[in-house]
């Protein structure tokens, strides 16, 4: 699985010109069963619409400062 | 305004949605939200139309008409100031959409991506058109009415790189193992699930915070996803590998199981008194009938199967029924008949009354079209344009010397558009009743490209049907000898040679058709339906099954067996095929006949009855329907036997003609043009 190198600063995917970079979390789940997603797994949340969008946004936010601080701890 | 039997309306539609997809998922419990819509409402195939392109189609189900008079005739179109093609828009429609037609009355509605609606329509609610979920921040200008929702709804898009592994993971479980440099699909994937995501964001915003009385959102994920990933689907095809098996055989359950969880999601925020329909516009071939990969990449439409799903629940619905004989045509006027409002009797389709719990009878009126236009949301006059025309006006405007012309590769893409537009016209226009308006339409095709052997074949068939016999024999005569021999063509000059009386040479043309009858469902059904003509019942019957075994929901097929069956007095086998065809398709005359010739022979008379004067509304061959009528109801109602007498002995006395409505799907498959 990829990340992005190092940077806290996620590409506006609206201005990207090239192919878009998809952010994977380093740890994923690697148990995850086609299509029976137990709530409140991030499909679920994407599923919800506008109701997931806040917690979505939160867990995207804990997993980006989660990989930098991986990135900065010894 | 009668007393609408619902109070709301919430109509989802599932681009390429099919039961043959859905039924195994069902099964084993993967679609909980889907089954128990279904267990509490009813379900059924939904036929499509022809040419099967989404744009429009999706406009024939929301304006309950054919292509010719909702004017929306491809994906693309000239851009109106000439500079080249761009998607079709809104101002191209030459008809109100259910929308402006509930504007107009007072009701609201949000239509959340919509094929062909943008630019915005001042709608009477919220249109979130189609190229919203599409343009970049700085083009979103009239995407959004009322304009002032566009940041807030902007702001809820769904982008990929906002993706998580483990979402796409519920699609490729492997996706660890892939090189996403080397490897695109997976990007693909994701492009197309944020898309979607983002439809939902919208919609489930907007049904919670705006008013509605109708709230319409189109999800393209199962199509576009179809496109991509369908060739993976088990079985696994001749063409893919092992590997590519593996890796993404598990990508098209999971999309309709992320479709049904958005299903969900969304009827968590509807009441008891609201109406569900669930439909698609086509289905998707997703087994042994699928295309080799290359050519479903050189046409999509191969993939594409005649019938979709329909789907309601409400509280006027029955529970747990079927729905038969249903096309795309029908959802608008089912929806005015919920609400209340008058069925336009220029629509093509009809209200499906069968499915209401209680008796509805709606108001009809002659056309909604030039009725309280100021009110019904529409782009103004100025705006609304035909795209052929506007670009003919640039090109005027180009050879006066007032605009300089654009490169001459867009030329050629604006006159392959146009071209490309016409043609599907007459493939829509060759399914309607309106057929000879197709004949100027090809006759202007073949004469800007002499060569086009689809638009000369196409040509010839109208005028066969038309009585033209001449002129068809002319344009058949200028086919080339591959094109002549192939089985499409052979049937047409079997029908041509029979119609000129030269039996033996038509049964030659009908013998070397299924000598090379190739594996087209439609091109065994024509061979069957030929067959018949000179009572070839065995081999009739062989050609109809071979029909079947290709495509199973095949009205033509299922009523030419039952046409076998009734000349040789198999009564009751005749009756099973054809309520099975009608069953599929309710616009089929000839199977309601057929159908009611059966339950006659049967002694079924109620129901006999009941067939003929289906088929009678369907206008077909009034003469021999009167007769049979007034016979039936001699003694159960003398008086209705004595009208019907009465109506034979007048069309007695006039010159006889036999309903001119053929199934089109007896016709032939249509190559691409």
């Amino acid at each position: 699985m990829e990340s992005r190198g190092g940077k806290a600063d996620v590409p506006n995917p609206r201005s990207a010109a090239g192919p878009q970079c998809v952010l994977f979390a380093e740890t994923s789940n690697p148990s995850v069963t086609i299509g029976v997603v137990s709530a409140p797994s991030s499909l679920a949340l994407l599923a919800a619409g506008v109701a997931g969008i806040a917690a979505r946004r939160a867990l995207r936010s804990e997993r980006l400062k989660a990989l930098q601080s991986q990135k900065t701890d010894p | 305004m009668i007393p609408s039997p619902g109070k709301k309306v919430l109509l989802i539609g599932w681009d390429a949605a099919d039961w043959e997809m859905i039924d195994p998922l069902l099964q084993s419990g993967k679609m909980p939200a889907l089954a128990k819509l279904i267990r509490g409402g009813v379900r059924g195939n939904l036929a499509t139309l022809q040419p099967v392109l989404s744009p429009m189609l999706w406009t024939s189900i929301a304006t309950g008409k054919y292509a010719d008079k909702h004017g929306i005739c491809g994906f693309t179109e000239p851009l109106p100031d000439g500079a080249g093609i761009g998607t079709v828009r809104s101002t191209s429609r030459k008809c109100k959409a259910i929308w402006n037609i509930l504007s107009q009355n007072g009701l609201k509605s949000n239509i959340v991506g919509w094929f062909a609606t943008n630019p915005a329509e001042p709608i009477n609610g919220v249109m979130v058109t189609d190229q919203f979920l599409v343009s970049p921040e700085a083009k979103l200008a009239n995407t959004v009415h009322p304009p002032e929702l566009t940041s807030a709804l902007a702001a809820l898009r769904v982008t990929p790189d906002t993706l998580f592994a483990e979402d796409l993971e519920a699609f490729i479980p492997r996706l660890s193992e892939l090189n996403l440099k080397t490897d695109e699909r997976p990007l693909r994937l994701a492009r197309r699930l944020a898309k979607v995501a983002s439809v939902q964001a919208v919609a489930t915003a907007l049904i919670q915070s705006q008013p509605w009385d109708l709230m319409a959102v189109y999800y393209d994920g199962l199509d576009q996803f179809g496109h991509e990933f369908m060739p993976y689907h088990p079985p696994q095809m001749k063409d893919i590998t092992d590997r590519d098996f593996e890796l993404y055989q598990h990508v098209m359950a999971g999309c309709y199981r992320f479709h049904d969880m958005m299903l969900h999601a969304l009827l968590q925020y509807i009441d008891e008194q609201t109406t569900v329909i669930l439909v698609s516009d086509h289905g998707y071939e997703c087994g042994h009938r699928r295309p080799p990969p290359e050519q479903a990449k050189r046409n999509p439409e191969a993939c594409h199967r005649t019938f979709g799903i329909a789907c309601l629940k409400g509280p006027a619905i029955k529970e747990n029924e079927r729905l038969y004989g249903a096309t795309i045509l029908d959802v608008t006027p089912t929806i005015l008949a919920l609400l209340g409002l008058p069925v336009g009797g220029d629509m093509d389709g009809r209200p499906w009354l069968e499915v209401f719990r209680h008796q509805v009878k709606p108001d009809r009126i002659f056309g909604w079209e030039g009725l309280g236009d100021d009110q019904a949301g529409l782009h103004s006059s100025e705006m609304r344009q035909d795209p052929a025309e506007a670009a003919q006006a640039v090109s005027q405007l180009v050879e006066l010397g007032y605009i300089a012309p654009p490169a001459e590769d867009v030329q050629q893409t604006i006159r392959d558009t146009i071209r490309g537009n016409k043609i599907s016209l007459a493939r829509a226009l060759l399914e309607t009743p309106r057929m000879a308006q197709a004949v100027p339409l090809l006759r202007e095709l073949l004469a800007e490209k002499p060569d086009d052997e689809w638009c000369a074949l196409a040509l010839a068939r109208c005028q066969l049907t038309l009585g033209q016999l001449k002129e068809a024999r002319a344009l058949l005569d200028t086919a080339t000898p591959e094109t002549q021999r192939s089985p499409q063509v052979q049937i047409l000059l079997a029908d041509l040679a029979l119609a000129e009386g030269n039996k033996t040479q038509a049964l030659s043309h009908v013998e070397a058709a299924s000598a090379g009858g190739g594996t087209h469902h439609l091109v065994w059904a024509q061979i069957g339906r030929a067959f018949l003509q000179f009572e070839r019942w065995h081999d009739a019957a062989a050609a109809f099954r071979k029909s079947l075994e290709a495509e199973p929901d095949n009205p033509a097929a299922l009523d030419g067996l039952a046409t076998v069956h009734l000349a040789q007095g198999e009564w009751e086998r005749a009756v099973e095929k054809s309520l099975e065809a009608v069953g599929l398709v309710h616009f089929y005359p000839e199977a309601h006949f057929h159908l009611a010739v059966g339950l006659e022979q049967s002694g079924l008379v109620r129901e006999a009855i009941a067939a003929y004067e289906t088929a009678l509304g369907l206008g077909y061959w009034p003469v021999a329907i009167h007769r049979h009528l007034a016979e039936l109801c001699q003694t159960l109602d003398p008086q209705k036997a004595g009208e019907h007498q009465l109506a034979f002995t007048r069309l007695c006395r006039q010159p006889m003609y036999r309903a001119d409505f053929k199934s089109s799907l007896a016709t032939g498959p249509t190559p691409s043009p």
